[in-house]
């Protein structure tokens, strides 16, 4: 039983920063199209832009990874 | 960069320009600009900007006039790849270059008209020849017919209220005087063939147009002919136009291999004498004296001076002025490296150039890049066929400059891809194993916190240098107080990074205490030099080694994918099966490992990095030179 709860709350970790990470992407992909689309100079700070939220499912990877090896 | 001005007597300022021209080194700048706030000018015996004269404005529409012209032509006319026979045209301000000019005009335009309409003759055969295959098998009624005129006309299917419609109002229109043929063309359309008596040809040519439904006009040529016979004559204008599309294209050809270069010559030279026009309205002159200001690259200063001194007999002079603080946000920026650093560049062409007086972080790139993309994709496999592409794109030349820069910077992705592939002993995953490679430093699947823990180390050492490089370039400006602030930034973060260290275990206990002590009078220094948000940057910071975790999900993820990859070849049967799923998937990891590294490496050179010394807003250098 331990080890599914371990499993799940890995899970969870990584599928609702995943999640999160993909909403705000579409959001920013988006308007990063738009951006482009009218001033092609500002592509750098577009990459940018959609790379910033990308952290938030690497930590959620991280905190998956401590649950499934952290307590080894 | 060294701040310029040449200077020198008011009637050689047309050869000092065209010999600047040629020289290609000077950006120039606004006299305004140059001479600064408080300057007198205009007034009598001071310097005043060169007003162009009228001539000179007359010269210089007539100039942007050619120029467009020849910009418009160049674009209609083929690019030659081979067999160039140039003719010459006169010089772009003569009188003769205009008439040249209007008569090659008209010799292109010609060609571009024959073939504008023999490719609508060939798009409209192509429609008729459709209707009509479709109507051929009904009844020839117009066999032999005269005075009548006959309309193609193609409905949509799921429209064939319109078809009732056009019979009601046809009837109306010519008492019943009409045939009426229709059939499917497709899928999608129906023809229709309307034949009226020529007397109802306008009304008819009214409804529909009111209606809007679109006609197409039976060529001329072929009214009242039977059926068959149109359409055979058709076929056989369809099989002759691409023929004779195709001769055009050859007399086009022909006619850019005489003119092209020329022309292209000519265009560089018109937009080279409109620049110097333009030019002459930024310089300056007094009664006797002319000035022009201007961005010459340090290096190139004492040469040009030289020429300059050397042309002129001394007449003309350079001078050099140190540049102020307050000037460094309009000075232009030449980025310099060493040739292998180089190739780095095009990484910053992402973000904006960094701001003359500035730190250049291309060296940097140059050294953590490789080590950040090497770290995530970490097999010998992988970085092999890294190393392999990148060799193949290098011999074909493709892409060109870019192509040779991207494929350096590729190069030492895939050097250190291997390099760290050894380290952790990958080939293609765990394959390494059966030829012998062991994991050096860790084993990145089972050592997972050790392998975060490498990440965040060299995560602090990034960040940390990026802090360094501030700190070095307030010393540089001898900016006390700023440099003091990053002093104690910094020392407030390697103190954190102590004490969470030491608390951790990797550090001897007694640091914990020490760091801890060191922590609070730092803070307080950084909140007297920073303000209440030196806390906040401090927690930033932390966040931002925090974010290099990232080296570690994408190798991981990496490595994991590899295993599934081998082991799809382990359980499928028939083996040929489960070998080719391998492939696959080491292929779909592959994409993954040059697309996902290379984009995560980049990010944490502009987001965590820069952010700690990087000033954008550097203007590019675009000096004053010739197109021809």
């Amino acid at each position: 039983m331990e080890r599914v709860l371990i499993a799940l709350a890995a899970a969870l970790a990584i599928g609702v920063s995943a999640f999160a990470t993909a909403w705000v992407q579409s959001r920013i992909g988006s308007a990063g199209a738009g951006t482009i689309a009218e001033k092609p100079e500002l592509r750098g700070v577009v990459i940018i832009m959609l790379a910033l939220p990308e952290t938030l499912v690497i930590l959620g990877f991280v905190v998956a990874v401590l649950i499934l090896f952290g307590g080894r | 960069m060294s701040k310029a001005q040449v200077l020198g007597p008011r009637w050689l300022l047309p050869d000092a320009l065209r010999f600047l021209h040629a020289q290609g080194v000077l950006q120039l700048r606004s006299l305004s600009d140059a001479l600064g706030e408080g300057a007198r000018m205009g007034e009598k015996g001071a310097v005043r900007q060169i007003p162009l004269a009228g001539a000179d404005v007359a010269t210089e529409r007539s100039l942007e006039e050619i120029s467009r012209r020849l910009h418009e032509l160049l674009v209609a006319l083929p690019v030659p790849r081979a067999g160039v026979q140039e003719d010459s045209l006169p010089d772009v301000t003569s009188p003769e270059f205009l008439s040249r000019l209007e008569a090659l005009e008209l010799d292109v335009r010609a060609l571009n008209d024959r073939r504008l309409a023999l490719e609508e003759e060939r798009d409209l055969v192509a429609r008729y020849e459709r209707l009509l295959t479709a109507l051929v098998p009904l009844p020839p009624v117009l066999e032999g017919v005269e005075h009548v005129e006959t309309v193609g006309i193609l409905v949509r299917r799921d429209r064939p209220e319109v078809l009732t419609f056009l019979e009601q109002e046809v009837g109306r229109i010519t008492r019943g005087a009409y045939y009426l043929l229709s059939r499917e063309v497709d899928r999608e359309q129906v023809g229709v063939l309307l034949t009226v008596p020529r007397e109802f040809a306008r009304e008819l040519s009214h409804l529909l147009f009111e209606r809007g439904i679109t006609e197409i006009k039976l060529p001329g040529q072929y009214a009242g002919q039977p059926l068959v016979k149109i359409l055979s004559l058709l076929l056989r204008r369809g099989q002759e136009l691409p023929g004779e599309i195709q001769q055009l294209d050859a007399e086009l050809l022909s006619f850019s291999r005489q003119w092209h270069g020329p022309l292209g010559r000519a265009l560089g030279a018109a937009q080279d004498r409109l620049a110097r026009l333009r030019a002459m309205a930024r310089c300056g002159e007094t009664e006797h004296a002319f000035v022009i200001a201007g961005w010459v690259p340090a290096e190139r200063c004492g040469r040009l001076a030289a020429a300059l001194e050397q042309a002129f007999q001394g007449r003309v002079t350079l001078v050099e002025h140190a540049i102020r603080e307050g000037e460094y946000a309009e000075v232009p920026v030449v980025l310099r490296n060493p040739g292998l650093i180089r190739p780095f560049e095009l990484l910053l062409s992402l973000v904006p150039l960094p701001r003359y007086g500035s730190t250049d972080p291309t060296p940097f790139l140059a050294g953590f890049f490789p080590l950040f993309f090497g770290l995530m994709l970490g097999d010998v496999g992988f970085g092999g066929l890294t190393l392999a592409l990148a060799l193949v794109v290098r011999a074909k030349r493709w892409g060109g400059e870019t192509g040779r820069a991207l494929t350096t910077i590729a190069l030492a992705c895939a050097v250190s891809a291997i390099v760290f592939g050894l380290l952790f002993g990958e080939l293609f995953g765990e394959l390494g194993g059966f030829v012998g490679l062991r994991p050096i430093l860790l084993h990145r699947r089972e050592a997972a916190l050790s392998f975060l823990g490498l990440a965040l180390f060299l995560g602090a050492i990034h960040i940390l240098l990026g802090i360094t490089l501030a700190l070095w370039t307030a010393l540089r400006r001898a900016k006390g107080r700023e440099a003091l602030a990053k002093s104690s930034t910094l020392a407030l973060i390697l103190a954190a990074l102590a004490w969470l260290l030491a608390r951790l275990g990797y550090l001897p206990p007694p640091l914990e205490k020490g760091a801890l002590l060191a922590l609070a009078p730092l803070l307080v220094l950084s909140i007297v030099l920073e303000g209440f948000l030196a806390p906040l940057e401090l927690v930033i910071t932390l966040g931002n080694i925090l974010s290099y975790a990232r080296l570690m999900a994408l190798g991981l993820a990496s490595v994991m994918l590899a295993q599934v990859a081998n082991r799809l070849a382990e359980v499928f049967t028939p083996a040929v099966l489960g070998v080719t799923a391998a492939v696959l998937l080491h292929g779909v990891n592959f994409t993954l490992g040059l697309l996902g590294p290379t984009i995560q490496a980049l990010r944490l050179h502009y987001v965590e990095f820069f952010d700690k010394f990087y000033e954008a807003g550097g203007k590019p250098y675009e000096p004053f030179r010739l197109t021809a």
